[in-house]
Order: structure tokens, then sequence, then C-alpha cells
């Protein structure tokens, strides 16, 4: 049985889990563009030393 | 320095998280009642709460992070507060976001200005000129004192936002009073899940975003040494 008002919970859990998965997103791709710098800078660095 | 997730305990708690998620959500869908006037509007308190909260502990760490990066002058504590800070803005989005959501069908409008709500958007305000601070200012020592004041000074408004659905005139409020000692078992203790779900993500956000701050420092520096 479907009861009332379904779709406002579902909107409600579904924008907290979107929002929460997409800040985990940018900051996950954050990090690994930085891992990649670091790697990239780390090389320079041993290379001019 | 390597990724975060990589660690075997990182892992572990993520996989417990999501693991946790679910089991919150089968709870809250088939094992709680249903509320015979909200129907299944009222289930949105399983996880609007909780964001409150986060958002909360959140604006509590930047203030004491706040202190101790004012007092030790260790960027530690500024990553830290920094963290803390957009996680606490992102809870406290959600917040504003879940709350209309609810509000639409139970009192007809998304929104009222009456004091609850108000002072939750306030907050949130706060936290944009705090961003707009760490944002328009350098990477100095000066921005990151003016946002340690200034999270220090935000934080008075909390202890405002939970008082004030008794601190204004009955007549004025809108907003649902906390009775949770008053639900029954089946509520009470998948709302504590849900609130410790919450809470340990909160958690492992923040040592996610406060090791990619870290990383980021270490990238600047480097760049100027190089």
């Amino acid at each position: 049985m479907m009861y009332k008002y379904f779709g406002f919970f579902l909107a409600a859990f579904l924008v907290i889990s979107v929002a929460i998965c997409s800040w985990i997103y940018v900051i996950y791709q954050q990090e690994k563009e930085l891992l990649t710098e670091l790697i990239k800078l780390n090389t320079n660095k041993s290379e001019v030393e | 320095m390597e990724s975060f997730h990589s660690r075997q305990s990182s892992k572990v708690t993520a996989g417990i998280l999501a693991v946790f998620w679910v089991v919150v959500l089968y709870l809250v869908l088939n094992e709680t009642r249903i509320d015979p006037d909200q129907q299944m509007a009222q289930k949105i308190f399983y996880y609007h709460v909780p964001s409150a909260w986060v958002a909360g502990l959140g604006y509590l760490v930047v203030m004491f992070a706040g202190v101790l990066y004012l007092t030790k002058k260790d960027e530690k504590w500024d990553h830290l507060g920094l963290a803390a800070a957009e996680l606490g803005t992102l809870f406290c989005a959600l917040v504003l976001i879940t709350g209309p959501i609810w509000a639409k069908p139970i009192w007809g409008a998304p929104w009222s200005w009456e004091p609850r709500l108000t002072t939750v958007l306030i907050m949130f305000l706060i936290y944009i000129g705090y961003f707009m601070v760490r944002n328009f200012g350098d990477e100095g020592e000066r921005t990151r004192r003016i946002s340690a004041v200034l999270g220090i000074a935000a934080f008075f408004n909390v202890p405002i936002i939970y008082v004030s659905v008794k601190f204004w005139a009955a007549d004025a409020q809108l907003h649902p009073q906390p009775a949770m000692s008053q639900q029954s078992p089946d509520v009470f203790w998948t709302f504590m899940l849900s609130l410790l779900v919450f809470t340990l993500l909160f958690v492992h956000l923040l040592c996610f975003r406060v090791h990619i701050l870290k990383l980021r420092s270490k990238v600047l520096g480097m760049r100027y040494d190089v």
C-alpha cells in the first residue's frame, strides 16, 4: 500500500543522498588532482636536484 | 602522501556507513509506525533532525578549532575549522531544503518566518559570509585569523537556534516541539540509529576533508619551492 506524501519523503531522501554523494565526488576529484600534482612536483624536484 | 581511501580503516568505515545508510532506510520505511496525520511526510524527520544535529556539531568543531588556531597558530586547526565549516554548511543547507519539503504538505506552505526557521537561515547566511572571507581573502594568516574569529562568533547562534522553539512567544511558534521521550521504541531507536550514522558520516567526511586540505597545503608549499 502506498501511503500519502510518499513523494515528499522520497524527494527529501534523494536530496540528502545526492548532496552527500556529490560532495564526496567533488572532494574525491580534488584529491586525485592534488595527488597527481604532488607526484609531478616530486618528479620535478628530484630532476632539479 | 597516500589517498585517504587507500587506508584500510577508511575503507572499512566507508563500507560500514554505506551498509547502515541502507539499514536506516529499511527501518524508516518498514519498521517505524506511520503517523495518521502526516503519513510518509513525518518520516522526513529521521533525516532532517540528524542533519540539523550534524550541522550544529560542525559549527561546534569550527568554534573549538578557531579557539585552538588563535592560541596555537597551528595550520592544522585552521584545516579542521574549514573542513567542519564546509560540512556544517552542507548539512545546514540540507536542513533548509528538507524542512520545506516536509512543511509543504503539512503547513500548506514551504516556509514561515517563525523563530526556528529564521534562526537556522541566519546561521546559514553567517556561514556564507565565512566562505566569502575564505575565498576572497588571501591564503595567509590574516584570513585564517578572521575566519577563526568569525567561526567563534557564529557559534553563539547555535544555542539560540536550540532554544528558539521555547524562547519566543507561543503564538510565534510553528516548528514542532522536541518530544523524543514520548515516542514509541520503534521511532526512538530508529531515530537514534540515524543520529549515530549521521554523526559517524560527519566524522568520516571531516577526516577526508582535513586530509585533502593537508595535501593541498603540501602541494602549495612544494609549488613555491620548485
